[in-house]
């Protein structure tokens, strides 16, 4: 074997995962080869940093808690009474039903996850919430076909508008579903059509998907927003999710300008 | 007791011997994630996801002694999730300032790790696995669905440029 051939095998003959045969002719080779000598020496002492690395980042738990309670609050700037309550609640329903509680009882019996003191922090911070919560009606109302709560708040739109862009926004998602690209661009404004075009991937989804609920068109900085909760058949935690939509006025009717995948 | 044993006593419901399993692995798993995310608080999130699923699913590990590359596997899985989350995100959510880590290691491996970070993801990716989760060739082109033999190419390149960047003497072959 020449020196480039025994380059190649000295990782793993470090590791001890060669077998028997080709480790003895390295050995030897090293023994009568100064220069593979050397590099094996280099190549052993960077093998042995990079797996001490991997003990060097210790995860730090005091942060976790808090962070999430962040993540609630710095999750978008809120404007208006009714966007404060339902921004505030459906961060945390969205936290709190995808992200942790899809298995709560499960996190609370592993006493050293951070995530079950996370859950406790979470907790108290969604009592605080509920009251708003609580404040805000909700009803079966059946849109675009579906049955879904609907989650009243302050309307920012009348209630046939109010209509017509919730079904704009399921129709969006449909098509999202369906892989039919060409719909999802003719639902969309130009700017966001050619974001489509430009990487179609981050605006399909597979599987079958259930609707679970649906707020009232809300305002916020001259563009509406519709928040769709609902689950697919994707697996586990990234199955059940949120929507947030943004729509804009176009002649008569909506376009579809953002889209925003919350947990 | 080795990680072995624990494995079997979590999958027979043992929920200290999973936590002690966490424990353990945690370090190794943070820095695989960290080194593939680029950004602490996702690694940070995608472990805490991983050891969930892992806790649901200990039960269907066949061979206890698989768990490090049955863990990694679940754990590049969540990075990939995350990867794919954060690009639907329109958007973007400023810095925070902390890191969701200590660096515990010694001044001279602040170098290295910067080196690491410089990497290519496909590089970087078998770096994280080799080294940090400590696994075997092939269940590392198991993860990674790659022969064994791109896996030690790779592995290859990413030790010669990590030695490039840190200014090693130069033990290229001269032919
Ligand atoms: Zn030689």
């Amino acid at each position: 074997m020449n020196c480039r051939e025994i380059d190649e095998l000295l990782e793993s003959y470090i590791r001890d995962e060669l077998d028997d045969t080709t480790a003895s002719v390295v050995a030897d080779h090293l023994e009568g080869c100064a220069r593979c000598q050397a590099a094996y020496e280099d190549t052993r002492m960077l093998v042995g940093e990079l797996i001490d690395l991997g003990e060097a980042f210790q995860p730090t738990e005091a942060w976790r808690a808090p962070a999430i309670a962040q993540h609630v609050a710095r999750k978008r700037p809120v404007a208006g009474r009714g966007w404060v309550a339902v921004a505030a609640a459906f961060a945390v329903l969205s936290i709190v039903s995808a992200t942790l509680l899809t298995i709560p009882a499960l996190a609370r019996q592993v006493p050293v996850l951070p995530v079950a003191r996370a859950i406790a922090a979470l907790e108290r911070d969604a009592a605080a919430l509920t009251k708003q919560v609580e404040e805000l009606e909700t009803r079966l109302a059946e849109i675009g076909g579906e049955e879904l709560l609907l989650v009243e708040t302050e309307p920012a739109l009348d209630e046939v508008e109010n209509r017509a862009a919730q079904e704009h926004a399921m129709e969006f998602v449909r098509a999202m579903y369906t892989g039919d690209i060409g719909a999802l661009q003719a639902l969309a404004t130009d700017e966001l059509a050619a974001r489509i075009a430009a990487r179609p991937d981050d605006y399909l989804r597979s599987g079958g998907v259930v609707f679970a609920q649906i707020n009232n068109i809300s305002e916020m900085e001259g563009a509406y927003w519709v928040f769709i909760r609902m689950s697919d058949t994707v697996e586990f935690t990234d199955s059940q999710f949120q929507l947030n939509i943004s729509l804009k006025r176009s002649g008569d009717g909506f376009l579809v300008s953002a889209v925003e995948m919350d947990a | 007791m080795d990680d072995m044993m624990l494995v079997q006593s979590a999958q027979k419901g043992n929920e200290r011997a999973f936590a002690a399993l966490v424990r353990r692995n945690e370090r190794r798993l943070y820095s695989t994630a960290y080194s593939i995310l680029g950004s602490s608080w996702d690694a940070s999130d995608a472990c805490q996801d991983a050891f969930l699923e892992a806790w649901a699913k200990i039960g269907t590990l066949r061979d206890p002694s698989s768990f490090r590359p049955w863990m990694a596997r679940i754990v590049v899985n969540k990075c990939r999730a995350a990867h794919r989350k954060t690009r639907r995100l329109v958007v973007v959510e400023e810095v925070p300032e902390r890191e969701a880590h200590e660096f515990i290691g010694p001044e001279s491996a602040i170098d290295l790790a910067d080196a690491v970070r410089s990497l290519d993801e496909d590089h970087r990716m078998v770096i994280a696995l080799r080294y940090f989760s400590d696994l075997k060739v092939e269940d590392i082109a198991g993860i990674l669905g790659v022969p064994a033999g791109t896996v030690k190419s790779r592995i290859n390149r990413a030790l010669r440029r990590l030695k490039e960047s840190l200014g090693a003497e130069s033990t290229e072959v001269q032919q």
